[in-house]
């Protein structure tokens, strides 16, 4: 099988960019990639172990890339939109910092995003601090090669904070494993990234 | 972890097809701007607009920053009603849109009614979806099997929608729960509604006259406004009701009567204006017919028949007629708001229009004055089909009912009985149909046998969870509205509700959804307008200004000149006579009586408390508890109880009880609000509390719901209007009732505070009925 070697650049913009998609939600294209393993083979690749293997073997169990999708929606829908009796996961920052939709770190974000020259696409109608469109950020400066130096600040204090109090209700309240095992898998994701730029910063 | 982080990300290989189909997938959230570009709304700035937090609609200014965040609302200075006034609902408006628990998207249920599971869809699923089950409907059942609950402007374009779609059956709580038997009392009598807001010259008045109202927990700020300046000013003010409200705090004369006894007090009212030849003979001669017979209809409703009735002095009731016929014509008598309390309503109604008569009053300076129609023309649309027969009884079992606000409990009754024929849908737009409407029980039954089940709204409320589609409407401070044309004002104006912030999330403004649902219906010609702006124009021109002109100041006014009656020509009532109708041929031509007859209310069983409601400054209806900053102030209801009562049943101020009523529906926990300041025969909560909806965070589970006591309610024969003070409660403390031993007798002097103009330090307690000796306060 011919195979192709990705520098660790485009490991890094490969990867948040998946996890930005994987956080939007769910539509054809990504349970297409999702059934045909593409994704699943991505991730096993780049953070192999049991979550990644869990996430494959459930996508593996469904019937059809159709009805991944309808499970991914629902699930989707119950744990990050809407639920019976309580809504689990809001994937917006400023709702655990400050239990608010479009709070400071939300417009603090959009500062960034501008300094950066970006902004959150009209046509997008999720927050600016929704998890996806962070994701997103990163990947869009990691694209520009401008993003290294920032990185590292900026996803320290706009990302991965509030992802803990995330992943524990995402484990707590969900049905299926395919978001628990996503959220773990990013957690680790960011880890490691981070923790190699901090190497290369110091020269190790 | 199973690789080293030296080697993480340096061994990344990928078969060439899974590289290909992962390099050519994009995300869409973000777009680069240009470094010289875009920078943002770089200031802050103020659009003006106006307020939904109640029905009200102040004027506001909303302020935004520059990253398009709303951080405040201030009240509108140019707004002639409330020049600038904002209350505390107002004020926290922004916190609605930026609840986290609001509705963001379309949601179509996936599990079983009432379950709560649902899944995102596209607005385009969203509506494909309701548009062919709407027709499907239509095909099997014709459009009459579709029922409409709307409320507020925001819905006018779906109600529009639903015309053009053939169902009669749109039904709104306005009427059937809140002011439908007023407006039906004063039609009967001055040929007009008295409408909303309520054209009461407080401005002039010598004297206001409440009968229930309690301005001050019930917050319309231009109404707060004019009775503030009207008691600084020196008017006087009679408030009856069976508490110590904010506004009898205020009061010359409080009259704590015996609840459910307002139309006695009333027809003795009118008694001691007739028979002590105290009431406007001019207008009443000019103007009025029907005097003779009423002049014998109340010849033996003495205040001393009615003191034995209302626990009220006979000598209170005859001096406050006569302080009221001093200042004849200026009398501000309240037409009150919502009136549906005994099932004999309209009656009430017709009593106090009487009184308003004979005091000269309306259409008079200083009482109620005449509203003003704005021209704001409608934007032309095809005529609508002919519908069928109403199922909810309007103008048929309920001969007098509004049949453009409907009878909600009635279309409730046809959907669960089946009768006349079957609803099959229903479009929930706007309102909580679980807490405004009576016997919620039966509600859920009767969604229960619906087919498909709708809801349009900003926030999850409990019908929600028996929806099988959700549709996000966009926050008041989102959206354009149709235009809000104020007649009753004495200077009318035409005022424009416009987007102070984009919609968030995929929510949108009921315009856009009754128009795409229009496009699927085939309808699109009821929606001719190129865009709101263009139909906001069109309905403008009848004033001749544009939209634009009016942007920045949010209103137009419309001046008509004075807004009472020229006696120098003739007058004519839109009656049947032609007169105000002291005597009403209409209804006795329905079997009814022509006038207004005491009907005593049930008593209170031994044990229990009559079950009072009103409202607080805090919040509007049950759609504002989960507010953040309105739940900080007020998260809970309490509950109002009589101290010597309270006393004698072991209960202290603060601790909390449940309330049982009498078919043994339970209530949340409530806290005790132990006071002098309530009659010992009746208990009083806030409405709109305990929400069922867990989706509603902040608000859930929260002090006690006087809807989910009313297991019953008592119909308003002539306007359908539900009667909902019928309900009794007892007290249970720790799963057990408490119960009274003995009768505690009521009524005491009351002793004004106003004088001092300071907050009351003492009141007085109601006690036993005074004898005649004892009259005066």
């Amino acid at each position: 099988m011919e195979t192709v070697e990705l520098s660790e650049i485009e490991t890094r913009k490969t990867a948040y960019k998946i996890f930005s998609r994987l956080f939007y939600y769910p539509g054809e294209e990504i349970a297409r990639l999702l059934y045909g393993g593409v994704i699943g083979e991505w991730l096993e690749h780049i953070l192999p172990g049991k979550e990644a293997e869990r996430l494959q073997t459930w996508v593996a169990s469904r019937s059809s890339a159709a009805d991944l999708l309808e499970a991914l929606q629902v699930e989707y829908t119950h744990l990050f939109i809407t639920a019976y009796p309580n809504l689990p996961a809001p994937l917006y920052k400023s709702y655990y910092t400050e239990k608010e939709l479009f709070g400071a770190d939300a417009r603090n974000l959009m500062d960034i995003y501008q300094q950066y020259h970006f902004k959150v696409s009209p046509h997008m109608t999720e927050m600016p601090d929704h998890l996806a469109i962070i994701l997103e950020f990163i990947y869009r400066l990691l694209e520009k090669e401008a993003g290294d130096s920032l990185l590292k600040d900026f996803a320290i204090s706009g990302l991965t904070d509030w992802l803990p109090q995330l992943a524990k209700r995402i484990e707590e309240n969900a049905s299926l494993p395919f978001y628990p095992s996503l959220i773990h898998l990013l957690q680790e994701f960011i880890r490691n990234d981070l923790s190699l730029q901090a190497t290369q910063k110091s020269g190790a | 972890m199973s690789i080293s982080r030296r080697d993480f990300l340096k061994k990344t290989t990928l078969s060439a097809g899974a590289f290909t189909l992962l390099s050519g997938m994009k995300v869409h959230g973000m777009e680069a701007i240009h470094p010289k570009g875009w920078k943002g709304r770089q200031r802050v700035s103020e659009i003006a607009s106006i307020c939904e937090m109640c029905f009200w609609r102040c004027g506001i200014l909303g302020n935004v920053d520059k990253h398009g965040k709303l951080l405040k609302i201030d009240g509108n200075p140019e707004h002639p009603l409330t020049e600038g006034r904002l209350c505390a609902r107002g004020n926290a408006g922004h916190k609605l849109a930026y609840d986290p628990d609001r509705l963001k998207y379309p949601l179509m249920r996936v599990g079983k009614r009432g379950e709560g599971k649902f899944k995102r869809v596209s607005w385009d699923e969203a509506l494909d979806f309701f548009a062919k089950k709407l027709l499907e409907i239509r095909e099997k059942h014709g459009a009459e099997a579709v029922g409409f609950f709307p409320h507020g402007i925001q819905a006018r374009f779906f109600e529009h929608l639903m015309k053009g779609f053939g169902t009669p059956n749109i039904v709104e709580p306005a009427f059937a729960q809140c002011r439908g038997p007023r407006d039906v009392g004063y039609k009967l009598t001055f040929g007009n509604n008295v409408g909303s807001p309520e054209p009461l010259d407080f401005e002039n008045t010598r004297m206001m006259v409440f009968i229930g109202t309690h301005i001050g927990e019930n917050v319309f700020t231009g109404q707060n406004l004019q009775f503030a300046n009207a008691l600084e000013r020196g008017a006087k003010l009679i408030v009856v009701d069976p508490r110590f409200s904010i506004a009898a705090q205020k009061a010359d004369y409080w009259l704590p009567l015996k609840p459910g006894t307002d139309t006695a007090l009333l027809l003795a009212w009118i008694h001691v204006l007739i028979y002590e030849n105290l009431y406007d003979k001019e207008y009443i001669r000019k103007y009025a017919t029907g005097f003779n017979a009423l002049k014998k209809h109340v010849k033996s409703l003495t205040p001393e028949w009615a003191a034995k009735i209302t626990e009220l002095p006979a000598g209170l009731i005859r001096e406050t007629a006569r302080e009221m016929a001093r200042q004849i014509p200026a009398v501000g008598l309240h037409p009150g708001r919502h009136f549906t309390w005994y099932g004999n309503d309209s009656q009430r109604g017709r009593a106090m229009a009487i009184l308003t008569a004979l005091l000269g009053a309306y259409g008079r300076k200083g009482g109620i004055y005449l509203a003003s129609p704005i021209p704001a023309p409608k934007y032309p649309s095809p005529a609508n089909p002919k519908p069928a027969a109403r199922a909810d009884g309007a103008g048929t079992v309920y001969p007098f009912a509004s049949r453009g606000l409907g009878v909600t409990n009635g279309l409730v009754e046809a959907t669960h009985s089946g009768e006349p024929y079957p609803i099959k849908a229903w479009i929930v737009y706007s309102q909580n149909v679980l807490q405004s409407i009576p016997d919620p029980w039966k509600t859920k039954e009767a969604i229960e046998k619906l087919d498909l089940m709708v809801v349009v709204d900003v926030m999850p409320m409990e019908q929600y969870l028996y929806a099988d589609l959700v549709l996000p409407e966009a926050t008041y401070l989102e959206r354009y509205d149709d235009l809000y044309t104020v007649k009753n004002a004495k200077k009318p104006f035409a005022a424009i509700r416009q987007p102070v912030i984009d919609p968030l999330f995929e929510s949108k403004p009921g315009w856009w959804i009754a128009r795409e649902m229009a496009k699927r219906l085939g309808l699109e010609e009821h929606f001719g307008w190129e865009d709101i702006e263009e139909y906001l124009d069109y309905r403008l021109s009848g004033l001749g200004v544009t939209l634009k002109q009016i942007q920045a100041r949010g209103l137009v006014e419309y001046d008509k000149g004075t807004p009472y009656f020229d006696f120098s020509k003739p007058v004519r009532f839109k009656t049947p006579s032609g007169k105000i109708e002291l005597y009403s041929e209409e209804l006795k031509r329905y079997g009814f009586d022509p006038m207004p007859v005491y009907e005593a209310p049930d008593e209170v069983p031994k044990g229990y408390f009559r079950l009072l409601y009103g409202r607080s400054p805090l919040h509007s209806f049950a759609r504002t508890q989960n507010n953040e900053i309105l739940n900080g102030y007020q998260p809970e209801n309490d509950l109002w109880i009589n101290d010597k009562i309270a006393a004698e049943l072991g209960l202290i101020d603060g601790e909390y009880v449940n309330l049982e009523n009498q078919d043994g529906m339970v209530s949340n926990n409530i806290k005790l609000n132990v006071t002098p300041g309530i009659r010992p025969d009746a208990v009083f909560m806030v409405h709109g509390f305990d929400h069922k909806s867990p989706l509603l965070k902040r608000a859930y589970g929260k002090g006690a719901s006087d809807t989910y006591l009313m297991s019953r309610y008592k119909v308003d024969p002539i306007s359908g209007g539900t009667g909902m003070r019928v309900n009794f409660v007892r007290i249970i403390k720790d799963g057990q009732p408490v119960m009274i031993s003995g009768a505690v007798s009521a009524i005491g002097r009351f002793k004004s505070t106003r004088d001092a103009r300071r907050p009351v330090k003492k009141v007085v307690v109601p006690r036993a009925v005074q004898s005649e000796e004892d009259e005066g306060c």
